[in-house]
């Protein structure tokens, strides 16, 4: 009877009751959705490298490092040399090794160049090898494997030839236009950047800047348009290099022994312990987004607030009523409060409900725009925390309306 | 005794030195129609509220039907309120929005007792005996006329077999046409019960209805005209 007495009297002031709905719909909307995508965002963030126990690149920053290495975010600030490679990755310590070269670009999306060992010992989420939606890796020179966000936004299909770009803008005259790649494999998507990445051996990367100097490549050197110059391609340098352990045990002797690697300056990071560094800095402005979030759902709820209370001036015969055919204080409290979780509840169904729409429809947009994959299913545990302390926080400042009611409930018009 | 109040003495506390009520005696025996009129500011309301158990009263004894109100707990006066007084107002008897069967059984309710709970049945038929036709009694009773209104709220007070019946200038927002059915109604309707009606109104021409006829100046030393 409470309820269908507080439902009744809702909808018997629609207009305002409507009002202080779509205000606590939208607050909901924002809070749910800033709190989804940030723990998705990290959760994209987690799950683009796993099972890599060391990332080894030239000495910088270990953001620098995490990000241009595993996000294609920014750019390294200088090489390795191959021999350097040779040396660590036969140090009966290490299990096995991946080698990355970044560089050039094709169409918007960053090239990696690698080994065979990329598709053998890469993994990402928990423990996910990558697999091959079409064709098979690349074993000669000029053949490339395209990521599954490449293929699609781009329509290549196997077998289609392509060239690439040197460096991240494609200008006409940085094109390397004399040697097109084919495609002979295309991944199954990953929702991590390596979606967005093409993928080529070192070998072709070396055969390509062969007669290249600074960026540029050489007029006067005589080349072969038909035929490349593959005679010797083991590269010279490389951008960094995954790496694996034959035991976790040994992690920090060896990123120690990278560290203080004499004849280069080497650097090694854990992408745990850097990812954590990145959540650091995210953090302030994630708390600030929480909080904002946090100060518009209030806000909407001392809205519905204030609605109720007014609502109680009009509705004093009502509550007299009430009092006099034997209702006791603490039903009309409840009453009040009853109307105000209803609306809660109304507005939650309602934010939620919005949020897997615009979910649905954004989710292409985010994860090609920003490379983040946002998951449809919102009803996590967190959410339903965070619905919960919705709840809490709408029966608190309905406390103000349903608690004003007792001082209003004696009658005095005599 | 129905009703017995003594040494009565109610003021607000914002205002000591203005009495509201000051009776020294009152009482009203089981089955006595009693009619009540005296000016507005007369204590009339206050008077009711306390009979009826909403406001304790600062200092004396209220006793309805053997129960002294006035040590009773809050909670356990709206129950007693909910069970053994009916209580019919000048206007807005009624829910506006929900519709008079709803209006009823929220009534039946707050009674809390089981020997009190009617059944739909019981519903139905005080309302055909107060003339409230089958297609009104699922329309918001805001839809409804004030004759209707008013005596849907005869059955809403009767409906969890009061002992006591006040009624406060229940026939003032009715035409003369209404107000004799409505009278005529409500004599009948309580006739049929032992019941002890409180009818309070100013106007005069109602009183010929009842056999004890008082003026609230009279029971009141605190009234407009006596100065406290």
């Amino acid at each position: 009877m409470l309820i269908k007495l507080a439902r009744k009297s809702l909808s018997e002031r629609k207009n305002s009751v409507l009002l202080s709905l779509i205000a606590m719909t939208v607050s909901i909307f924002v809070l749910l959705g800033v709190e989804h995508i940030r723990q998705q965002t990290k959760a994209s963030f987690t799950h683009a490298v796993s099972g890599v126990d060391l990332i080894v690149g030239a000495r910088t920053g270990s953001l620098n490092l995490l990000l241009y290495s595993v996000f294609r975010i920014g750019a390294p600030t200088n090489n390795i040399r191959w021999e350097t490679y040779q040396t660590i990755a036969n140090n009966p310590q290490v299990k096995w090794t991946i080698p990355i070269s970044l560089g050039d670009s094709h169409r918007g999306f960053r090239v990696l160049g690698t080994t065979e060992d990329y598709f053998e010992h890469f993994s990402y989420g928990q423990q996910h090898h990558l697999a091959l939606a079409q064709g098979t890796a690349f074993k000669q020179p000029f053949e490339l494997v395209l990521g599954a966000e490449v293929a699609e936004k781009l329509d290549y299909k196997l077998g289609d030839k392509l060239t690439l770009a040197h460096g991240i803008a494609a200008t006409r005259h940085s094109l390397h236009t004399d040697n097109p790649f084919t495609v002979v494999g295309i991944l199954q998507a990953t929702g991590t950047p390596i979606d967005q990445t093409l993928h080529v051996s070192l070998q072709s990367l070396e055969a390509i800047h062969k007669h290249w100097q600074s960026g540029i490549p050489l007029p006067h050197q005589a080349r072969n348009k038909n035929k490349p110059d593959t005679t010797d391609l083991t590269p010279n340098n490389i951008t960094a290099f995954f790496l694996g352990l034959n035991s976790k045990m040994t992690t920090f002797q060896v990123q120690n022994a990278i560290n203080n690697y004499p004849q280069e300056p080497l650097m090694a990071i854990l992408p745990g312990v850097a990812l954590s560094e990145l959540w650091q800095m995210m953090r302030i402005l994630e708390n600030t987004l929480i909080l904002v979030s946090i100060l518009v759902y209030f806000t909407a709820c001392l809205g519905m607030s204030s609605m109720l209370l007014s609502s109680m001036r009009e509705r004093k015969k009502e509550m007299q009523l009430l009092r006099v055919i034997g209702a006791p204080t603490y039903f009309l409290f409840g009453l009040i409060q009853v109307e105000a979780l209803l609306i809660t509840l109304l507005a939650v169904l309602l934010g939620i409900s919005l949020l897997a729409t615009s979910l649905f429809f954004l989710q292409d947009y985010l994860l090609t725009t920003f490379s983040v994959y946002i998951s449809m299913n919102i009803l996590t545990g967190q959410t339903l925390y965070a619905v919960m302390a919705m709840f809490g926080a709408s029966f608190f400042v309905s406390l103000i309306p349903s608690l004003g009611h007792y001082g209003e409930s004696n009658i005095k018009n005599d | 005794m129905a009703i017995e109040l003594s040494n009565i003495l109610f003021q607000y506390s914002e205002q000591p030195e203005h009495r509201i009520l000051d009776i020294p005696s009152w009482k009203v025996s089981t089955g006595e129609k009693v009619f009540i009129h005296g000016p507005s500011g007369s204590g009339k309301s206050t008077l009711l509220s306390v009979i009826s158990g909403l406001q304790r009263p600062n200092r004396g004894q209220v006793s309805i039907l053997g129960s002294r109100l006035d040590t009773l707990s809050a909670r356990k006066r709206d129950r007693f309120r909910a069970q053994h007084i009916g209580y019919v107002f000048q206007q807005f008897n009624l829910i506006p929005y929900l519709n008079t069967l709803d209006n009823i059984l929220l009534a039946n309710q707050f009674s809390q007792a089981p020997s009190k709970s009617a059944s739909m049945d019981d519903i139905k038929a005080l309302l055909l005996t107060l003339n409230i036709t089958k297609k009104d009694w699922d329309k918001p009773t805001h839809h409804l006329s004030m004759g209707q209104q008013q005596r849907i709220a005869i059955a809403r007070a009767l409906i969890n077999k009061p002992q006591v019946f006040i009624a406060d200038e229940p026939t003032s927002s009715l035409d003369s046409n209404n107000r004799e059915s409505f009278m005529e109604l409500l004599l009948s309707t309580i006739a049929e019960h032992p019941i002890t009606l409180i009818f309070v109104s100013h106007d005069l021409s109602l009183a010929s209805h009842f056999h004890r006829v008082e003026s609230l100046n009279d029971i009141n030393q605190c009234g407009e005209s006596v100065s406290c």
